[in-house]
This record gives structure tokens, C-alpha cells and sequence, in this order.
């Protein structure tokens, strides 16, 4: 009747499994911090607000939602699904994003994506990515106002408090990432002149590089531990290189190069942090591959032929509309079975 | 000139799409005739959810008429010995919604019993009994076969002498079911409280 | 992808056998007392056949097997059978330890007949924990062809070390052992599979495969994994064979037997010993003295662990059998049987109870352990779903129970309890709809009598009629037309259906003869009695004078 268990067992050998549920995410959430010290260095103290506001608001949230819904509050808070939530949600905004935004977001994340559909493990959606949406397509000034790398000054904290935007910044402010200055470059301009008309502010490009790295880092710690497995990372990077090197050797002078689409944008960060999220995603190995390569194409293709510079989010919620399709076709075959296909009725007990 | 023009685009498009419409609903009436089915599978399916006692609480003279009342559109819970279970099945089988059961919901199988040193031999229960289950013949001892017996109740009323009991029915210990208790509610609705609430 | 010579899956739990296979195997004092439960087997409980103050000697026969598997069970010790009750015999011992041996058998010489009458005598059961007579199983050469013999000396399973120690001590006889099975059976190969962890009985293997005859035993060492010592798994490891599902490993020509059991086999067959005691491992941080013990069956466990230095305050809990797949004990008042194995004195630190179950977050590591490649996750779901159709979907009758995926569940979710729920229920579903379309055909049988009696009834009555030159005829008083073609065409189709029932009745009598063919024939009687009332109405409709050929 299984008295063992691998987390109540100290003296397991060789392989580790994974860990139980809430360290699992608290693992997830630690790994976080490379990117978001690395972000808080380049781009201001905003990040760490963002992040500890959308954590308190997510926290607040599933608090209420549970006390209305008659369920047991500490224990469910206990495994901090929602504390992670808070967290990737906020790495994911402008740095000191206006209070309301923030507030918005962790609303349709937690209440809408996660609790409306019965909590942890019953959402088809990734909550984060749900939120981001909303807010990417509800308020697209405040979503695509990104400062330049730059010590952010106090009174861009406070515009946050006061939920407007640091207005007396507005001239230094790009609004630019990499990747959104591509997109609007204009279709006549190449890509090599584009790159020598300098266009993103003093060393826009590097940090976003530095960002990307750090995310890597968490990352490679997830894989070490066994926190997540290598399928899903391994497949999407894998197809978002093998597409944009193909669409780069077709016309590197209006396709940006892969390394371009690998450590800019949250190609990395979704890789390893949002599309793991194992509720939202494909439950067999197979599947996984399928599901990460999916997102991986999907992002190449929003991006470079979309109307947005950025594509995770999107790639991702639409692959987790295929998800049920996925688990039901990478049913591996059973041993005694002929084929994997479903079981007559009446089968021997 | 323009306006003419228009014209005839309009009811050019409108005869192509009543010329299309009347085109498919002919071609979809041929159809459904030429490979339409004498026997009803669907009855068939119906009966096979129910539980065959063949007791008449629902009001017909056994299961498969029923199970051709509700082919027409009678209600789906009329049936107590197939319980809610039944409902569910036959609500997910017809894409209707379940309702709560018309009658009381029958605790646990039932068995028939005689109590033979008062029964006359009148052979009243043997002819209500609609699966044969009890044996005997005028004047001499009845008995019911348990295993034949499905708990329909028929045969307690005409008695004359009530020597009929009701009895659970005995299960064998190789069919004894766990006791489901679950520690965390997961797929339950929210009207009802989580144990182990804060 | 399946890997050849391999299984999928499979989890790496601490082995923890260090405490019980340092000391060598020794015998357990002879208890004073010893309570046999009837049923220590799978199938029928055996039926006794002495009675309160009989004496009995080690080896009497104190219950005979009763229907097809079933097992015969013998004293353990001599004495005076103290109480018979339906589930148990109980016998009080007089310390003396007289033995009733059944002649020795010089097997190499004698016919498979009397080998197999002689394992029918003996109560042998499989002692790997399933407890299926054996000389049932042995009877499967009847139907099935068995060339190999697999020896099942894996013992994945934490803690148990009572096959590790039997090797050690009784290789020759083990191995013998399975020469007298591959002769019943007709097998040609053996093949010992055992887990690179029991060093010491691999050297002990070794100069006995050499002294083999007539077939020589092939010795296959498997890097420890649990669960290899599952039957199907170990076929996979060793033969890389895959036994069908719903099958038996004899559909792929293959018999696996327990290293216990061969030496029970032998000792009934060479010294004419019933089984009436077992090697069963004693471990667990609550006892001072582990190791393995050959124990009289009926032996209290209670008398047992304390003989091993029983630390009652530390015990937290007992478990027969392995911490995976065995139960808890409710009671230490519970005797040793031909199932128990192993027993664990678990001390709350060394098994700690599971947490509370979170939800289930589908990461899919209890997919990526499952040894049958299924989709544990999913029959969760479905389990607590009750959905049953999406259960067979995904194969829930094909799950060994192994434990695996509980093991490894970050949320703690008891896996292997949602599945034994779901299939209990659902072999009892498929034997209520078995019972109610038995009841169906019962009540339509009745309606078919009530109508040819009725068509009976008619038809005497116009004879009657007839007979008194009545005029009047009963369709046509009541001014309906009487509808001879409808008439013919219900006496058609009659006849058809009494031809199919027949048919079909035949068709299955011819494919399986054991089958009760009771329903096929009830429903062929029904088919029979509508024909009967088809015919009476349609002769009764001729004679109406007044009958009309209906267009």
C-alpha cells in the first residue's frame, strides 16, 4: 500500500525525484532571482516593486477567493503557487508599472485563470501568461514603455504608488525593447542598416543579453535539481533556432538572426519558467516535446509576421488550447498492449 | 444604370444560395431516407443502463418499455433501483440534463424472502414475479431463489398471508468494496465546504 | 520507444536489506500454538476435515481443497486441534514435533501424474506472496507450451531478503527444485533472474548450476531496479517477451516460479513434507535480532517479533510483506500464513506517514516511473471521476500495483488506493450488468411463456367453437381484421430467431465447455416459446372464415 515515499525517505540512492509540491515551487521561485537581481542591476529598482507588489496582491487574492469559496486557506497558501504566480507575473511587466496595472493583472491571473477554474492543477491556462495578455491588449502604452538601462530615480517608485506614469521621464524613456524597435523599423529599411542607425538607447541590447543569460542560469539550476524535466525547454529553443535560422538564411536582411530571437524578449525566461508550468502543459513526454516545439514555432511566427514584438505569451496560451489534444495523442502504448489505442470494454479485470 | 447592376447581383446571389439551400436539404433527404435504420439502437442503449429489475415503479409494465417512453421524451428519473447512477448515465447517453430522483432512493439490494411456515401455496407471488425467481406450484411450498431475485418488491402485496420480507441481500466477501474517503476534496462543487476548513 | 531486454520506468527506493541479510538463516522456536486461517491461497478456502480434540501430527491433512484452485493445508505442528471455526483452525501443541511424511518420490523416475498428485497433497502455494496452488499452475501445460522456466529470484522490493537467504543456504535444492517443474511442464531452458544486489547468493548459485541435470540453468544477472521482480517485468528483462494483457506469461511460452517455492516442491516431492513452514524475513528498526527465519505457519506474529526483541514503545507500525506493495497490520494477534514473507517493525522515523494529499499538479512524474508505460495521472483523474468508460480507456486493468507512481508524487497523492477503489467497483459493475442481463432474458422468457399460453388458450377455445358449429368467430365479431401476412411474417421471424439462438448457443458450448451456458439456453427457450405462439396464432388466424388477405 506504498509506506515509502520518496520525500520521507533520507536515505534514497542515486536518482533524486522531484520534490514535493511546495518546495517544488519555491524551488522555481529561487531560481528567479538571477534574472530579476540581473533586471533590478540594469533597469532600476522598479522590478523588485513590481514584483513584490504583484506577489501581495496574488497572495491577497487567492486569500479572498478561497475564504468565498469555503476552502482551507493557510494549507492552500502553503504551497505557494500563487507567491510564484506574483513573481513571474511581475518579472514579465515594464519596471514600475502603475499600481492599478499590477492590481489588474494578478486579478485575471489568480481569480479569473486559476480559481475560477477550480485552483491549483485544475487551470487549463497559464495564469501569469493570462495575465499578461489582458493587460498586453487592454493597455498597450503602459505594457510597451520599457526604460533605457539606467539607474531608475526615486520618483519613478512613486509615480508607481500614484498609479501614473513617471511622466518627467517620458523624453528618455525609448519605450523600446529590442525586439520592438525591430518590429518597427519599417518593412523597406534592412536589417544591417537598421543595426547601424544605432536606434535603442546606450546598451539597450547587451543588458537585455545579460537578462537573458540569467535566466539561462535559473534555468540550468531547474534542470539540475529535477525541478523540471529537459523536454520542454529542450524542444522549444530547439524550434524556435531551427525556424529563425531558417528564415534568417532565406533573407538575413529583413529576418532577424537566431541569436537576435534566443536572448532578447522572454524567449529564455518563457522557456524554462512559463512553460514549465506543469498544470498548463503537456502531461507525456512526448507530448511535452510536441507542446515546447509548438511554442517555439509559434513565438518565430508571431513574431516576425504578427502585429506584437513579443510572442510568448501568446504562443504560449495557444498551445495550452492544443494541450488536450496533445495528452490525447501521445498516449504511449501499454506493455502487453498491441497498440496504444483506447481499451474494448470489458477488458479482464 | 449602377442601380440595375446591383440588382441583378443581389438576386443572382440570392437564387444561388436558395438554388444551394434547396440542393443540399434534397440531397440530406435522400440521404437520411435511403440508409435510415428499421430498429431503434438507441432504445437499445437506453435499456442497457437500466438495472433490469423489471419492478414497474417507474410507472410501465417493465425496463424496456421504459426504455422506449423515455426514447420518446418521458422523464429520466423515474427509476429508483437504478438510483442516481442511472440518471447520470441515461443524462450523459441523451445530452439531457439530469434531474433528482422522483421517488425514494433505495438504500442498499434487496432480496425477497418467505417465510415458508405461513405461506397457503396460492401461487399469487409466483405470477406477479416478472423474472421467475420463485419456485412452487398450487398447494405446495414456495420458495425464493436468491440469486435469481432482483428486489422488484412484486411479489409482497399480493400475498394474502404478508409471509414476504424484504431481506439485504447477502454479497460474498470477494466482492466487498473499500470505503471511498478522500482527504481532499477535488472535483467537488463549492456548495459544500472542504474538510479541514481554516 | 521500448527498450529491448528492459522494462520502462521503474523507481530506485533505498533498499534497506542490510538489516536483515548479515545473519544467517535459522530456524524460530517451535511455537506452543498455531492458528491456520482456511484461506492462505487464491480461489476457494479449503474445507476442514478434523474435528475439536483431534490429535494431529506435522503434516496431517487438517483441510481439503475445495473446487478447482483451491489448496489443501496441514498441521504445523503435532498436538490437538483445539477449535474449528468457519475461517480458521486452531491447534494446541504437545512440544513433541512428530512428523506424517508421505512417501519419498525418486522424481527423475516417476510419472508427471504422480508429481502432480504429490504437489495437489502437499498445499503448495506460490510463496512469492500471491499464493496460487501451484499444481494448478503447473497444469497449464495442458493448454498452454511452456519452453522456458523462469526463476524468479529478483526480490525487488525493500527490506525482504527471505529469497536472498534461501539461495544462500539451499541453491542445490532451489535449483532442483525447478528441474522438477521443468519436467512437469516441459520446459526446456531455465533461467534464474536475480538483482546484482544479493552477492552472496549469486557465489552460492554458481558451483550449484554446474551439478545440474538434466537441463542446464542459465544464471542472469539485472542491476537492481524495483519493480523487476514483477512477473511481467522480469519476462521483458530476461527474454525480452511481452505478455499479453489480460494473459498469462504461458501465452508467450513462459513459467515463473519463486526460489521458496521450488524448495517447498522439492521437499514434498524427495521427503514427502507438506508445506508447513516458510522463510519470512524479520526487519524493521523495532526489533533487536532481524534476520530470517524459518517459521511454522500459524505461528503468531505477535510470539514471533517478540522472540526477535520486540521494542514495543518504538513500534509504530507492522507490515506484512514490502513497504511498496504489503498492508499494515491491524492486530499483532494474527498469524504467520503461506503469504507472509516478510514482516516490517517500523519505527515512526523509518516509515513516516505520508503528508496530506495536495491536488494533483500534473507534472507527469508517475508517468515517467510507470512500469506498464500507462498514464497514472490520468487515472486519477478518472478514478475520482468514477468515469468508468474513460478508466477502461486508458487500460486501469493493466496497472500492477506496483507503487511506483505514489512513491515519486510531489503531492502526495495515494495513486495505488485510487485505483484499487476504482477496480473493485468496477468488477462489481460488471457483475451487477452480467445479473441484470441475466434478469432481462429471464423476464423476456416469461413474457414469451405468458404469450404462447395465452396463443394456447385461443387456440383451444376456436377448437371448441369449432367444434360446436359456432358461427361466430372472436376477430371478426369484434369487426377487426385479421392480419394473416402480418401473422406470417411475426411466425418468419420466430423461426429465424430460434435458428440464431441455437446457433449461437452452439457456437459457444463448442469454443469453451466449461462455460455455463445457462442464459444462451434461456434465451434460446424464449426464442422457442415466441415460435411456439407465433405458430398457434398464425393456425388459429387460417381458420377464420372471414380472414382477409391484407395487401
Amino acid at each position: 500500500m506504498s509506506m515509502m515515499h520518496a520525500s520521507g525517505v533520507k536515505d534514497a540512492n542515486t536518482v533524486t525525484s522531484v520534490p514535493p509540491t511546495a518546495n517544488l515551487m519555491r524551488w522555481v521561485i529561487a531560481a528567479t532571482l538571477p534574472g530579476i537581481a540581473t533586471m533590478s542591476y540594469f533597469f532600476g529598482l522598479g522590478v523588485i516593486s513590481n514584483v513584490l507588489l504583484a506577489s501581495a496582491f496574488g497572495i491577497a487574492l487567492e486569500a479572498a477567493v478561497l475564504r468565498l469559496r469555503k476552502r482551507p486557506i493557510r494549507v492552500t497558501l502553503n504551497d505557494s503557487s500563487a507567491l510564484l504566480t506574483g513573481v513571474l507575473l511581475g518579472a514579465s511587466l515594464p519596471p514600475a508599472s502603475p499600481w492599478w496595472l499590477i492590481g489588474v493583472g494578478m486579478i485575471a491571473a489568480i481569480v479569473v485563470a486559476k480559481q475560477l477554474y477550480g485552483g491549483l492543477g485544475h487551470n487549463p491556462f497559464n495564469p501569469a501568461m493570462v495575465g499578461y495578455a489582458l493587460l498586453l491588449v487592454s493597455f498597450p502604452t503602459y505594457m510597451t514603455l520599457w526604460a533605457p538601462p539606467q539607474e531608475l530615480l526615486p520618483n519613478g517608485l512613486w509615480a508607481q504608488i500614484a498609479g501614473t506614469l513617471p511622466t518627467a521621464q517620458l523624453d528618455s524613456l525609448s519605450g523600446a525593447t529590442p525586439l520592438d524597435a525591430f518590429k518597427h523599423k519599417g518593412e523597406a529599411v534592412l536589417a544591417s542598416e537598421f543595426w547601424a542607425t544605432s536606434p535603442l538607447p546606450e546598451g539597450t541590447l547587451s543588458a537585455w543579453r545579460w537578462v537573458a543569460l540569467a535566466w539561462l542560469a535559473g534555468g540550468v539550476v531547474l534542470l539540475a535539481k529535477r525541478i523540471i524535466s529537459w523536454h520542454i525547454p529542450v524542444a522549444m529553443l530547439g524550434s524556435v533556432l531551427l525556424l529563425a535560422t531558417l528564415f534568417y538564411l532565406s533573407d538575413p536582411s529583413h529576418f532577424a538572426s537566431p541569436l537576435f530571437h534566443l536572448l532578447t524578449g522572454a524567449t529564455l525566461f518563457g522557456a524554462f519558467f512559463i512553460a514549465t508550468d506543469p498544470v498548463s502543459a503537456a502531461t507525456s513526454q512526448r507530448g511535452k516535446l510536441l507542446y515546447g516545439a509548438g511554442i517555439g514555432a509559434l513565438v518565430i511566427i508571431i513574431r516576425t509576421f504578427g502585429g506584437y514584438p513579443d510572442a510568448v505569451a501568446f504562443a504560449i496560451l495557444l498551445m495550452n488550447l492544443c494541450v488536450p489534444l496533445l495528452d490525447l495523442y501521445s498516449v504511449p502504448r501499454p506493455t502487453g498492449q498491441q497498440k496504444a489505442s483506447p481499451g474494448k470494454p470489458g477488458e479482464q479485470p | 444604370m449602377n442601380s440595375s447592376i446591383d440588382l441583378i447581383g443581389i438576386l443572382s446571389a440570392v437564387a444561388v444560395l436558395t438554388g444551394l439551400g434547396i440542393g443540399f436539404g434534397a440531397l440530406l433527404g435522400v440521404v437520411s431516407e435511403r440508409f435510415k435504420r428499421e430498429d431503434n439502437p438507441l432504445v437499445e442503449q437506453i435499456d442497457a443502463l437500466l438495472p433490469q429489475t423489471q419492478c414497474g415503479q417507474c410507472g410501465y409494465p417493465g425496463c424496456r418499455p421504459y426504455a422506449e417512453a423515455i426514447n420518446q421524451g418521458d422523464a429520466l428519473n423515474k427509476c429508483p433501483p437504478g438510483g442516481e447512477a442511472t440518471i447520470h448515465a441515461l443524462a450523459d447517453l441523451l445530452g439531457r440534463e439530469p434531474e433528482p430522483l422522483d421517488g425514494e432512493a433505495q438504500s442498499e439490494a434487496k432480496v425477497a424472502f418467505i417465510r415458508e411456515a405461513e405461506c397457503i401455496g396460492c401461487t399469487k407471488c409466483i405470477q406477479a414475479c416478472p423474472v421467475d425467481a420463485i419456485i412452487g406450484a398450487a398447494k405446495l411450498m414456495h420458495t425464493v431463489i436468491e440469486d435469481e431475485c432482483t428486489g422488484c418488491d412484486l411479489c409482497l402485496d399480493p400475498c394474502p398471508v404478508d409471509c414476504i420480507d424484504m431481506l439485504p441481500r447477502s454479497t460474498p466477501i470477494t466482492q466487498w468494496q473499500p470505503v471511498v474517503a478522500h482527504s481532499s476534496n477535488m472535483i467537488a462543487s463549492d456548495r459544500q465546504p472542504a474538510s479541514g476548513v481554516s | 520507444m521500448s527498450n529491448a531486454f528492459d522494462f520502462p520506468g521503474g523507481i530506485y527506493p533505498p533498499e534497506r536489506k542490510q538489516r536483515s541479510n548479515q545473519s544467517a538463516l535459522i530456524e524460530a522456536p517451535l511455537p506452543r500454538r498455531v492458528t491456520l486461517p482456511l484461506q492462505q491461497h487464491s480461489g476457494q478456502p479449503a474445507t476442514p476435515c478434523v474435528a475439536h480434540g483431534d490429535p494431529v501430527k506435522v503434516g496431517s491433512v487438517i483441510a481439503k481443497r475445495e473446487g478447482m484452485i483451491s489448496s489443501n493445508l496441514h498441521a504445523s505442528i503435532s498436538g490437538t486441534v483445539s477449535e474449528v471455526s468457519a475461517n480458521q483452525i486452531s491447534i494446541d501443541g504437545d512440544g513433541q514435533d512428530e512428523w506424517l511424511r508421505l512417501p519419498p518420490l525418486a522424481w527423475r523416475h516417476v510419472e508427471s501424474d504422480a508429481l502432480l498428485e504429490r504437489l495437489n497433497e502437499s498445499g503448495i502455494v506460490g510463496l512469492g506472496g500471491a499464493g496460487f496452488p501451484t499444481h494448478i499452475k503447473a497444469r497449464v501445460v495442458e493448454r498452454h507450451a511452456i519452453n522456458t522456466l523462469v526463476i524468479n529470484a529478483a526480490e525487488c522490493e525493500p527490506y525482504i531478503t527471505a529469497d536472498d537467504l534461501t539461495l544462500r543456504h539451499h541453491a542445490n535444492e532451489v535449483l532442483e527444485g525447478a528441474q522438477i517443474v521443468a519436467k512437469l511442464c516441459g520446459a526446456q531452458h531455465i533461467i534464474i533472474g536475480i538483482e546484482d544486489n544479493k552477492p552472496d547468493a549469486i557465489e552460492a548459485l554458481k558451483p550449484a548450476l554446474s551439478n545440474c541435470q538434466p537441463i542446464s540453468i542459465e544464471l542472469k544477472l539485472i542491476s537492481t531496479r524495483y519493480p523487476s521482480g514483477g512477473e511481467r517485468q522480469l519476462i521483458k528483462r530476461l527474454l525480452n517477451l511481452e505478455v499479453p494483457s489480460g494473459g498469462l506469461p504461458a501465452d508467450v511460452g513462459v513459467l515463473c516460479h519463486n526460489p521458496g517455492t521450488l524448495l517447498a516442491i522439492l521437499n514434498a516431492v524427495r521427503d514427502g513434507q507438506p508445506l508447513v513452514s516458510r522463510v519470512v524475513t524479520l526487519t524493521g528498526e523495532a526489533i533487536t535480532q532481524p534476520g530470517n527465519r524459518w517459521v511454522r505457519l500459524g505461528t503468531s506474529v505477535r510470539e514471533l517479533l517478540e522472540q526477535a526483541g520486540l521494542n514495543t514503545p518504538e513500534l509504530h507500525q507492522v507490515i506484512q510483506g514490502g513497504p511498496m506493495m504489503g498492508t499494515p497490520l491491524l492486530t499483532l494477534d494474527t498469524p504467520v500464513t503461506k503469504l507472509t514473507n516478510c514482516l516490517i517493525a517500523a519505527t515512526l522515523e523509518e516509515l513516516p506517514p505520508p503528508p496530506a494529499e495536495s491536488p494533483c499538479i500534473r507534472c507527469g512524474e508517475c508517468e515517467s516511473v510507470c512500469p506498464v508505460s500507462l498514464l497514472p495521472q490520468q487515472l486519477h483523474w478518472y478514478a475520482r471521476a468514477q468515469d468508468d468508460a474513460k478508466l477502461e480507456h486508458y487500460h486501469l486493468f493493466d496497472c500492477i500495483e506496483c507503487g511506483a507512481c505514489s512513491y515519486v508524487c510531489p503531492s502526495h497523492i495515494p495513486l495505488v488506493v485510487d485505483y484499487r477503489e476504482a477496480k473493485s467497483r468496477m468488477r462489481l459493475q460488471r457483475i451487477e450488468a452480467v445479473k441484470a442481463e441475466h434478469a432481462k432474458h429471464r423476464f423476456e422468457f416469461r413474457q414469451a411463456r405468458l404469450a404462447r399460453e395465452e396463443a394456447e388458450k385461443q387456440a383451444r377455445k376456436q377448437a371448441r367453437q369449432a367444434q360446436q358449429r359456432r358461427p361466430t368467430n372472436t376477430a371478426a365479431a369484434s369487426g377487426e381484421k385479421v392480419d394473416l401476412r402480418g401473422l406470417r411474417i411475426a411466425h418468419a421471424a420466430a423461426k429465424a430467431s430460434v435458428k440464431k439462438a441455437e446457433k449461437t448457443l452452439a457456437r459457444v458450448a463448442q469454443e469453451d465447455p466449461k462455460q455455463s451456458l445457462d442464459d444462451l439456453e434461456m434465451q434460446l427457450a424464449t426464442a422457442q416459446e415466441n415460435l411456439k405462439a407465433a405458430e398457434l396464432q398464425l393456425a388459429q388466424a387460417r381458420e377464420q372464415p372471414s380472414s382477409e388477405e391484407s395487401s
